[in-house]
């Protein structure tokens, strides 16, 4: 009795792992295998196969599949290319599943790499440079200036630039006009702080809405002529009385009442996406790449939209974000070529006008402002060449040391502990100073 | 307490806890026939005179829905086939037979229910990319091909059939096997009905594992792909993400009112004991 049961258990598995062995091979077919292939000859015939990676849905894997479908349809025709582009969740988790594909030895050819990840793949020498390239092909001149500080290191080249955005200042210029304001916009901290009284005094909202994000705080520092960290990236300048005086700037603003600090949680943007729909505040500090958002509510709930620079203090200044194209390391040599190919294409002047109009993060290339795609952009939405311009004279790059990701939750705590929590500002300042410090020399 | 205030307090209550339960539902229908606009209005309505129909349509085209949701159903039915042949005889093992290191075994199965899948991904990504089973079903079924709770909850089942049924059984030379389909198995449906249910909730709304172990949308399943419309950069379209997610749950809620019945059985059974 017990034998004929084990005979027929052991029948059931075995068809178990039949039926698995059967769909592992369906699905392992050409297209799956792709990915696994970067390091093996994946040439079929005279084609060579491309794994692109990228992240975000929405707008920017339309930008990212129709590109890539257009660059197969015409250069990768020509020259026997093919790339399949992949999406990988948010930047964050790209870099993760490049780390985790790096050890598996399963990397794409190309990828995109958010902007503050690129020190993580730097320090272990997995970009592989381009200086080659860009050399021969790319006039770099085109390239607004401060893009490139996210991407080339003591002169090398470890990647292009390629979804890039800037903060900017909106606008509720109906609201603007309604309390007697210039619906240009605030240009000094001053007048700021001087438009977000008059709101408040005329209107009864909040003149600005905004949430503790160290990429904010980095464009402030940069008005105030200092930067987030040192030049070699050993230390913060978080304990600089300058910062003292921003931090002490809007806390005095929101402790009057003229503006609206949300927490960092949730990025914070659920609470100035809410203010400014119902229009309880009038201006709001924001990505360029939220533009297309903010038209489509604005339009829907009847009030026009602006954005200017982030004012200036000494100077104007704003930190890129945003992601670069990368090639790695464990591209085999033969394959190089055409995966230069591709990153060529895809921020070029053409495509980077597209990409922009597209997703709302500014053009990479001055060229890009000739383009009809651009000019027929501005001509009708002029709020999209403010981002533009702020970026060429501008901008600037982002912090590179691996560390600062881990740091950036440190500066955020201490931005709510100050604005939301009361916090003493120069102690807690110092406190978070000595704490990035030490993960920065990690 | 009298009869009517009693009665009162029960209806009360009763609506409680179905406004906790139906309320999160209804909201996320509302948003998903809501205008981007409207989706952030305060103080929120609670009813669209103009539903916006079309981000259903919108948001199955935002992503690549019908090739994601063949995946979700082969690796639920995957799922749900392998955890039948694995579950049901480890349970009666563990259940009716008696074999050396049965408690060691049992005690291990148990264990298992102790470690989160994020403990265990990045060996298992490994060992499966060493097999070459990145972006395969195998890959998002074979971890999932057994489960420590239903071999306990079939376990409990199965220990609670009258002694006297199995050996009816055995008297007229009934196999093993036989006493499992025939005997065990008919007692046991409202447990096995709740089981296949809770693990089709688990398998089909698991987001982690498909988007881990999967570097292309060759296999990846429906969470996944509703995932997309959450990850933007720069403002998510809620009324979309919404209908994404209503037509998300809706095979799950559909299942459940099919079978709701047999759970209730299922836990008033185990309550009569």
């Amino acid at each position: 009795m017990k034998t004929a049961f084990l005979k027929r258990m052991i029948a059931v598995m075995l068809a178990a792992i039949l039926v698995f062995s059967l769909a592992s091979c369906a699905s392992g077919q050409p297209a799956s295998q792709g990915s696994q292939n970067s390091t093996g000859t994946s040439q079929n015939g005279d084609t060579i196969e491309l794994t692109f990676w990228y992240s975000f849905g929405g707008a920017n894997q339309v930008a990212n599949e129709t590109l890539t479908q257009q660059f197969n349809d015409t250069i990768g025709k020509e020259k026997g290319i093919h790339v399949t582009a992949e999406y990988q969740g948010s930047y964050n988790e790209t870099t993760a599943k490049l780390q985790a594909a790096a050890v598996a030895g399963t990397m794409p050819d190309v990828s995109v790499v958010g902007t503050t990840s690129m020190g993580i793949f730097l320090e272990n020498g997995q970009l592989a440079p381009l200086n080659t390239y860009v050399e021969r092909d790319l006039d770099t001149s085109d390239f607004f200036e401060g893009l490139l500080k996210n991407t080339v290191k003591d002169g090398t080249w470890y990647g292009v630039p390629y979804l890039c955005s800037t903060p900017i200042l909106y606008l509720n210029t109906t609201l603007l006009e309604k309390a007697g304001l210039d619906p240009a916009g605030p240009k000094t901290w001053d007048e700021l702080a001087e438009y977000c009284k008059t709101i408040h005094d005329e209107l009864g909202i909040y003149g600005l809405s905004t949430y503790s994000y160290e990429w904010f705080l980095e464009a402030f520092m940069l008005e105030y002529g200092i930067t987030m960290l040192n030049e070699d990236e050993t230390a913060c300048n978080l304990a600089a009385p300058e910062v003292v005086e921003i931090m002490q700037y809007f806390k005095d603003l929101k402790d009057a009442g003229y503006i609206n600090w949300a927490p960092s949680a949730d990025e914070g943007t659920g609470q100035i996406t809410a203010d400014y729909t119902n229009q309880t505040c009038a201006m709001w500090f924001s990505s360029t790449s939220g533009l297309s958002t903010v038209l489509q509510v604005a339009e829907e709930n009847g009030f026009e939209v602006g954005t200017c620079y982030i004012p200036a203090k000494e100077t104007y200044g704003v930190p890129i974000g945003g992601c670069s194209l990368v090639m790695f390391e464990s591209v085999p040599e033969e394959k190089r070529e055409a995966a230069w190919e591709f990153i060529k294409f895809m921020t070029d002047t053409e495509q980077t006008a597209y990409a922009s109009k597209t997703t709302g993060y500014v053009p990479l290339r001055a060229s890009a402002e000739e383009t009809d795609t651009l000019k027929e952009l501005y001509a009708e939405f002029p709020q999209y060449k403010v981002a533009l311009d702020q970026l060429r004279d501008y901008s600037t790059g982002r912090p590179l040391n691996p560390n600062y990701v881990e740091c950036s939750y440190e500066i955020m705590a201490a931005m709510d502990a100050i604005m939301v929590n009361d916090a003493d500002i120069a102690t807690t300042l110092q406190q978070t100073a000595q704490k990035v410090d030490a993960i920065l020399n990690q | 307490m009298p009869k009517p205030i009693r009665s009162t307090a029960r209806w009360i209550v009763s609506i409680a806890i179905l406004l906790v339960f139906f309320v999160p539902v209804y909201w996320m229908f509302l948003t998903a026939i809501k205008t981007l606009g409207q989706c952030y209005q305060t103080p929120p309505s609670f009813w669209v005179s103009s539903p916006v129909w079309e981000n259903f349509v919108n948001a199955i085209n935002a992503i690549p829905f019908w090739s994601m949701l063949k995946n979700s159903i082969i690796v639920t039915l995957g799922v749900l086939l392998c955890q039948c042949i694995t579950v049901i005889p480890a349970a009666y093992a563990f259940a009716r037979l008696r074999f050396k290191g049965q408690n060691v075994l049992f005690g291990i199965t148990l264990a298992t229910m102790m470690i989160p899948a994020q403990l265990i991904f990045l060996p298992v990504f490994l060992m499966f990319s060493n097999m070459g089973l990145i972006n395969s079903y195998a890959s998002l079924i074979l971890p999932h091909a057994t489960s420590a709770f239903a071999i306990f909850m079939l376990r409990q089942t199965f220990k609670q059939v009258p002694e006297e049924l199995i050996e009816a059984a055995r008297l007229d030379k009934a196999s093993q096997w036989k006493i499992i389909t025939r005997v065990m198995l008919p007692i046991a449906r409202p447990t096995l009905v709740t089981l296949a249910l809770l693990t089709l909730i688990t398998t089909w709304s698991d987001y982690f594992w498909p988007f881990v172990m999967t570097t292309n949308n060759d296999v990846r399943t429906l969470p996944v792909g509703i995932s997309m419309l959450r990850i933007v950069d720069g403002g998510v379209q809620y009324p979309l993400l919404m209908a994404g997610n209503m037509i998300l749950v809706l095979p799950v809620l559909i299942a459940f009112f099919v079978a709701h019945k047999h759970i209730i059985k299922a836990f008033t059974y185990m309550g009569d004991k």
